[in-house]
């Protein structure tokens, strides 16, 4: 995993050893540097106390490591159990946007089938208030016409007792005649022999005003009877077109209240769609979440694991040069193959400190998923 | 109970009060019937300040007045109704078939 493995080794150590060192132990060296190290060799002492101190200076690094290795794991746990809890909103929200969906279902199987349900809802408001238009149109005209029927029902009756007044007169006519025919036939008795054709022709003339006066009394009755059915069909167009209107309040009332009702559902209903964008929303938000989370861990496992392949090689490279200032009447070979190696081991150290130092930025030595 | 009607140039007033109803008819057609028959007038109006009610004849007796002020060249409008008979009007859409004035 680590891409420390196979790089070239910088010379770290070697810029901080003292500059005759760097010559002296440098592969290759002086024939005379072997006397320098020997047995009684005037730099034994220094490189002795050099080696210690980055013996020790290792143990700290290592120590150091170490301790940033326990706060990575807790961090790693740290990170897992965010990544539970997220899942566990995650698995809240996804249930949350079953529930607003079926809900969301249900309001449009009630609003109607195959249209929107602010379509529905319009339609059937149009629908209830072009009725209501309807009913006052139709009611308005049909006051109007009452009038209309009451002008001519006025015109009726006008002339109804016109007739009533004509035949009134006609029915004194016929009184008149009829005492006229008798007085005719009183005269006619009274010229006996002589007046016996004009006795016939008054009782004709008595006859004929009975009649007339039959005849009128029967038209005054149907007159009558006209001017009765005139007032029962006024009584009818009053009922007819007196209407209380307090009813068609009601109505309209109820039907804007009705219409208030049904904008109010749509707008929840909108509302709804708006709240299950936002859950959607929510749920990308939280798996964009949990990906960044399993990319950290991953991240964080591969740099504990090049933290502790360092720490492990610093520990053994300290172990050994503690060995090494404790016997440094050995060959020179040793060292030099040690001081190769320690200089391999503090430049991937330096590396993996700073990637550890500089971030994501670093990370990209790391190899993700 | 008759209603009170003023003239002023060319526009007369029937102030119109109480409770108009089918039976208001008479006194209504009374009323009115001078403004149609008077040449100079040509604008009428109906001043409902003191209508209490309304019902449904009473506005088809509206309707055909204005039929017949139309067919004598007359313009008709409703003024100054109160908030009741003003809600009554809007109900059935009566701003739509007659001018109305606050």
């Amino acid at each position: 995993m680590s891409s420390l493995n196979g790089k070239s080794a910088g010379s770290l150590l070697g810029t901080r050893l003292p500059g005759f060192l760097r010559g002296t132990l440098g592969s290759g060296g002086a024939a005379g540097s072997a006397s320098v190290l020997g047995a009684d060799g005037p730099l034994k002492p220094l490189l002795s106390a050099l080696i210690t101190a980055q013996a020790e200076a290792l143990e700290q690094l290592a120590a150091q490591q170490g301790s940033k290795l326990v706060k990575a794991e807790q961090l790693m746990k740290d990170t897992v159990l965010e990544f539970g809890q997220s899942l566990m909103r995650l698995d809240g929200l996804v249930r949350r946007e079953y529930d607003l969906a079926m809900a969301l279902q249900q309001a449009m199987a009630m609003s109607g089938e195959g249209m929107e349900g602010s379509q529905s809802v319009q339609l059937f408001t149009a629908s209830i208030l072009e009725t209501l238009n309807q009913f006052v149109q139709v009611m308005l005209e049909s006051g109007q016409s009452s009038f209309t029927l009451v002008e001519e029902t006025n015109a009726i009756r006008a002339r109804s007792s016109a007739m009533t007044e004509a035949l009134g007169e006609l029915a004194g006519v016929a009184s008149r005649i009829q005492m006229l025919g008798l007085n005719a036939s009183i005269e006619a008795a009274h010229a006996r022999q002589y007046g016996a054709g004009f006795g016939v022709v008054a009782g004709e003339v008595q006859k004929l005003a009975v009649q007339s006066a039959r005849i009128s009394d029967l038209i005054s009755g149907m007159v009558m009877e006209t001017q009765a059915a005139l007032e029962r069909t006024s009584l009818q167009v009053e009922r007819i077109a007196s209407k209380d209107l307090d009813e068609v309040i009601q109505s309209k009332q109820e039907a804007d209240a009705m219409a208030g009702a049904l904008e109010r559902s749509d707008r929840q209903a909108q509302e709804l769609v708006g709240h299950l964008e936002q859950v959607g929303r929510e749920v990308r938000d939280q798996v964009s979440f949990c990906l960044s989370a399993l990319q950290f861990e991953d991240l964080v496992r591969q740099m504990l694991e090049d933290v502790a392949t360092s720490a492990d090689r610093m520990a053994s490279f300290a172990l050994r040069l503690r060995g090494l200032a404790e016997d440094l009447d050995g060959d020179r070979e040793p060292l030099e193959d040690l001081l190769a190696q320690a200089t391999l081991v503090f430049t991937d150290f330096s590396l993996a400190q700073r990637t550890d130092g500089e971030g994501a930025a670093g990370a990209a030595r790391i190899e993700l998923f | 109970m008759g209603f009170k009607t003023t003239t002023e140039a060319t526009r007369a007033t029937v102030y119109l009060d109480g409770r108009i109803s089918f039976r208001t008819y008479p006194d209504f057609r009374a009323a009115t019937l001078p403004c149609l028959e008077d040449p100079a007038v040509k604008e009428i109006h109906l001043d409902l300040a003191g209508v209490e009610y309304l019902d449904s004849s009473a506005l088809g007796m509206v309707l055909h007045f204005r039929q017949k002020a139309e067919d004598l060249g007359k313009a008709l409008a409703l003024t100054r109704p109160a908030p009741p008979i003003a809600t009554i009007l809007k109900v059935v859409n009566f701003d739509r078939l007659v001018t109305i004035l606050p």
